[in-house]
């Protein structure tokens, strides 16, 4: 991978990867920081990695940064807590009340099933594609999805779980 | 109000429908089902609602993870500079033995040139010996002998090199001490203007004693160099300082003047004391 090469994946992907941080991490210091490893990996392994692949990279990566992070971190956080500021920054105007709900169902289900179901609905990776990322057999990824689905479905229909 | 439960395996049909995992037929015939199913219909509404939608999110700091392509000048110059140094070294290698020369014995050689040809040379018998036989060469040799002599001694006397050698300093460094205390001294133009002495004066050249005086005349009158000639004898000095036992260090140094693409490059000899005997400039 050239230099070209890697600047153009950092204008395609950075977002993209950044995003993925932020839903996991809800924390935008804690998502930039998984950004930057994830990229400095790629550019250490630019001889290795091409720009084809560059995209699964990053988001494998960035993915075994989060768990790094996750198994060193202390128990999450409760939601209550959380100010403002840690939320996500997407632009309000493409929020409705169903998508802040599930912004925050989101946060209520498993990492894994949140995981999948971000670079499935996000990056639209097919399942094999979320399985070389997560390390998982594509029967698991389809059932972490449904899984989630399932859970999103119950919390978005009972009001109370948001609350 | 909460529809009422529907099986698990209803659930993973409705999860296929909505991933697209089904083929066109079983679609097809689902959908007729949950036209006419209110519960299922629900649950597939429900299900369809937690497919999340790409929300923008801009990465502020995506600049900075960008990296600078390497200065192609730059590195161009850098190989230009490594290239040019390895055909110096290449040319100058060393071709001759490495007994070292005392201008003393320099002086005695070339005043009496036969005597190491009928003589056969051994490094233990005759540790000063001259070790080859360009007759050119003698000639500059001695006459550079000379002038060290009357610089050192400020007559005509003999050079002893055991007195230098105990300074630990070569013989010849100091024999042309002076010549390079010259700023921008080029020893090769020094000895260029003896060599212009000896051509003039010929057969007197290695018994007849050279001024300071006559040198710099030499020197002014002499005619400007063209590359080429510059060159020879940057070439010439080179393999003098080689021939002499001195192990020249060549310096190649570039200088970028005006953005050029190509650049200016200048080459230097030094001697062991990093004395700069020789420069190249050309322009």
């Amino acid at each position: 991978m050239t230099v070209s090469e890697y600047n153009k994946c950092v204008d395609l992907h950075s977002s993209a990867v950044f995003r993925f941080a932020l839903k996991q991490l809800r924390n935008p210091d804690d998502a930039k920081e998984i950004v930057q490893i994830t990229f400095e990996k790629l550019w250490m392994k630019r001889n290795t990695v091409n720009i084809d692949t560059a995209k699964s990279y990053l988001f494998t990566t960035a993915y075994h940064s989060m768990v790094d992070t996750w198994r060193g971190q202390k128990p999450t956080e409760d939601i209550d807590n959380l100010s403002p500021a840690k939320h996500p920054t997407t632009e309000a105007s493409a929020y409705t009340g169903l998508m802040e709900s599930l912004e925050k169902a989101l946060e209520e289900i498993s990492q894994i099933q949140r995981t999948v179901i971000l670079l499935r609905d996000y990056e639209g990776y097919s399942y094999s594609e979320i399985g070389e990322i997560t390390g998982l057999n594509e029967a698991q990824v389809k059932v972490n999805i449904f899984r989630g689905r399932q859970a999103l479905k119950e919390i978005i229909g009972n009001p109370n779980n948001l609350i | 109000m909460e529809p009422s439960k529907i099986s698990e395996e209803q659930e993973w049909q409705l999860f296929e429908l909505l991933e697209g995992n089904l083929s066109e037929f079983a679609a097809a015939e689902l959908h007729r089902t949950l036209q006419h199913d209110a519960t299922l219909k629900a649950h597939y509404n429900a299900l369809a609602q937690t497919y999340l939608k790409p929300s923008i999110t801009h990465y502020p700091d995506a600049p900075s993870l960008k990296k600078q392509h390497v200065n192609r000048k730059v590195l161009f110059y850098v190989s230009f500079s490594a290239a040019a140094a390895l055909a110096i070294l290449w040319i100058f290698r060393p071709t001759v033995s490495t007994h070292i020369q005392t201008p003393h014995n320099i002086a005695t050689h070339a005043a009496n040139p036969s005597s190491d040809k009928s003589t056969p040379r051994t490094s233990e018998s005759q540790p000063w010996t001259v070790d080859h036989d360009r007759q050119e060469n003698k000639k500059g040799r001695a006459i550079l002998a000379q002038l060290s002599e009357s610089t050192q001694n400020g007559n005509l006397a003999g050079l002893k090199p055991e007195e230098h050698n105990e300074n630990g300093v070569h013989p010849l460094i100091l024999a042309t001490e002076p010549i390079r205390k010259v700023k921008n001294v080029n020893d090769s133009s020094f000895r260029r203007g003896t060599e212009i002495l000896a051509t003039q004066n010929n057969a007197n050249t290695s018994n007849k004693p050279i001024t300071h005086e006559e040198i710099q005349t030499a020197i002014a009158q002499r005619t400007p160099k063209t590359k080429k000639e510059l060159l020879k004898s940057f070439y010439q000095d080179a393999r003098r300082m080689v021939e002499n036992g001195h192990l020249p260090h060549i310096n190649v140094k570039t200088v970028n003047k005006d953005q050029d693409w190509i650049p200016e490059f200048q080459v230097g000899l030094t001697l062991e004391n990093n004395v700069i005997l020789t420069s190249f400039n050309p322009e």
